[in-house]
């Protein structure tokens, strides 16, 4: 039988119709399963639903396909319909574009055959077709079981996948979670910076305006505006601080170069050298492991400058300063220290104020409490870390990683 | 007329101590303030005049941001030194602070009577002292 897509019937053979209880001339022209439709009083007829899916397969891959063993009654002339199984084949005909043009429907009445089984009649005809079904059934069976054998290996390397990608956007939003922290915990430190460091001299300024202007004595006059003299220059020494630590966090250009750290060591205590001579302190360095490091120059000639500087201001009255430095590495990073034998610092109290900016643990005259905040802005800005260690009475420990070392 | 006020003032902002001291003189509200530029020293100074009723002040101002003892350290040892004080001290917090943070953390203290923020008018400095010299009659 052939049939268009829209299984409207286009010819069939004599044999067929024949089968099928139906005349050519009849059914040409008339849709497939007008002429053929389930047996309305077999309640599981499903031969034309399964047709229909056959004939969509074929239509929709283009290739032929072979229908298990189906029933699909036929109707007689008199109305009353009667029990048949086919071997069904459709087979798609294309042209010239690749579309299809006919399907080629072929089926095998196997009624005779069925029954005979089903009858249990002939039975070693039955038995020999049965071992030769069972054979096709078993080797089907394997195959198919080596299918699902495969589909589960495909959905276990999907699953591993999956996994690995969940993993991984775990990992990133753990990341984005650090930095979130990190900056969260800049926007406070400037936030308290705005709060003490600025507002207090914006403030005095404020009052001592407001007094001067209610003054009337010449004297009294000149005494305000040396305060306010003094004040402004605070202000303004304030604000270039802090406008030179947010450059530090912006300045995303700057490049680390390969340092000596025994000679920018020396370099700073030449430059300390009075109060080094002063306090009578000894400086020991020892950088036989690790001479050299990466680091943005500035940096590293600011960070030395002030570990060592603050070491010889919070010196202890009662012993001259023992300021040693050393360097040392691990895996990709190296750890410097500078250890001294000074105030130190009960860290319990202060350990979050450490490194805020002008943050003072001493009543220090010379105490600014400038220069832990730019070191630390300097050495987290090239993802590094600074701590201390301290005892108060015994002396202070700085550290600094810096990372990405191997080059 | 010059009140018996004793003032306590605890800021390490040397500015801000030479006006309040200023406003003080010319408003003539009391006639004592002392000054300390930390919470360590002021603390020092209530622990020696526990007893001695007339050296303790009436009201403390407090800074919160100092070296060596800060706002925040003073209250703590304060806490424990009240009921040792032969005076009862009202504290004001006087700070430069803006930030909610230090705002909630002071009204967890019952012993800040309120958090003042800098810069203090005039105005609300005397209406303090005079408060204070009402609650005394």
């Amino acid at each position: 039988m052939i049939i268009l897509e829209d299984f409207t019937i286009v010819d069939v053979s004599n044999a067929y119709a024949e089968a099928t209880f139906t005349k050519r001339e009849e059914v040409i022209g008339k849709n497939l399963f007008e002429v053929f439709p389930d047996n309305p009083n077999d309640l599981k007829a499903d031969g034309v639903a399964n047709l229909k899916e056959s004939l969509k397969y074929v239509l929709r891959n283009k290739v032929s396909h072979t229908m298990a063993i189906q029933k699909h009654d036929v109707r007689r002339p008199t109305g009353a319909f009667e029990e048949k199984y086919w071997s069904t084949v459709n087979k798609p005909v294309l042209n010239s574009q690749n579309e299809v043009e006919y399907i080629i429907h072929r089926a095998e009445d196997v009624t005779e055959f069925i029954k005979l089984k089903q009858e249990k009649h002939q039975f070693e005809l039955v038995s020999t077709a049965m071992e030769d079904r069972l054979q096709k059934m078993e080797i089907e069976i394997l195959q198919r079981s080596k299918e699902i054998q495969k589909l589960n290996q495909e959905l276990d390397l999907k699953v591993l996948e999956r996994t690995k990608h969940l993993d991984e956007a775990n990992s990133i939003i753990q990341e984005n979670m650090n930095a979130l922290t990190f900056q969260k915990k800049q926007l406070e430190d400037f936030c308290n910076i705005l709060s003490h460091n600025l507002r207090a001299p914006l403030v005095n300024i404020s009052m001592i305006i407001e007094m001067l202007a209610e003054n009337s004595n010449d004297i009294e006059k000149g005494g305000l505006l040396d305060k306010l003299n003094s004040t402004t220059r605070n202000l303004s020494e304030i604000f270039n601080e802090l406008v030179e630590s947010i450059q530090i966090l912006q300045d995303n250009e700057i490049e680390s170069e390969e340092l000596d750290l025994a000679f920018h060591v020396q370099k700073v205590i030449e430059n300390l050298q009075i109060e080094i001579d002063q306090s009578k302190a000894l400086i020991e360095t020892n950088f036989d492991a690790v001479p050299k490091v990466y680091f943005p120059n500035n940096y590293l000639k600011s960070t030395l400058q002030n570990l060592i500087s603050n070491a010889l201001k919070y010196r202890s009255p009662e012993r001259s300063p023992i300021i040693k430095i050393a360097a040392e590495r691990i895996d990709d990073s190296i750890f410097i220290s500078v250890a001294d034998n000074g105030l130190g610092l009960d860290l319990e109290k202060h350990k979050d104020d450490l490194f805020k900016i002008r943050k003072i643990f001493h009543s220090h005259p010379e105490a600014k409490g400038f220069g832990l905040f730019l070191t630390k802005s300097q050495v987290e800005s090239m993802g590094g870390r600074i701590w201390m260690e301290s005892s108060p009475g015994i002396g202070s420990t700085f550290y600094i990683q810096l990372i990405n070392q191997n080059r | 007329m010059i009140a018996q006020n004793n003032i306590m003032l605890v800021d390490d902002d040397e500015i801000f101590t030479f006006i309040i001291k200023k406003i003080i003189e010319e408003s003539q509200l009391s006639n004592h303030i002392d000054i300390f530029i930390n919470g360590l020293e002021a603390i020092n100074f209530l622990e020696a005049n526990a007893t001695a009723a007339e050296k303790l002040p009436e009201v403390i101002f407090l800074d919160l941001s100092m070296p060596v003892l800060d706002g925040w350290g003073f209250l703590e040892e304060y806490i424990e030194l009240k009921p040792k004080l032969a005076k009862k001290i009202t504290l004001y917090i006087i700070s430069t602070s803006v930030s909610p943070l230090d705002f909630e953390k002071a009204k967890k203290y019952s012993d800040v009577t309120d958090f003042i923020v800098k810069p203090m008018a005039k105005e609300r400095f005397v209406e303090i002292i005079k408060e204070l010299s009402r609650d005394k009659n």
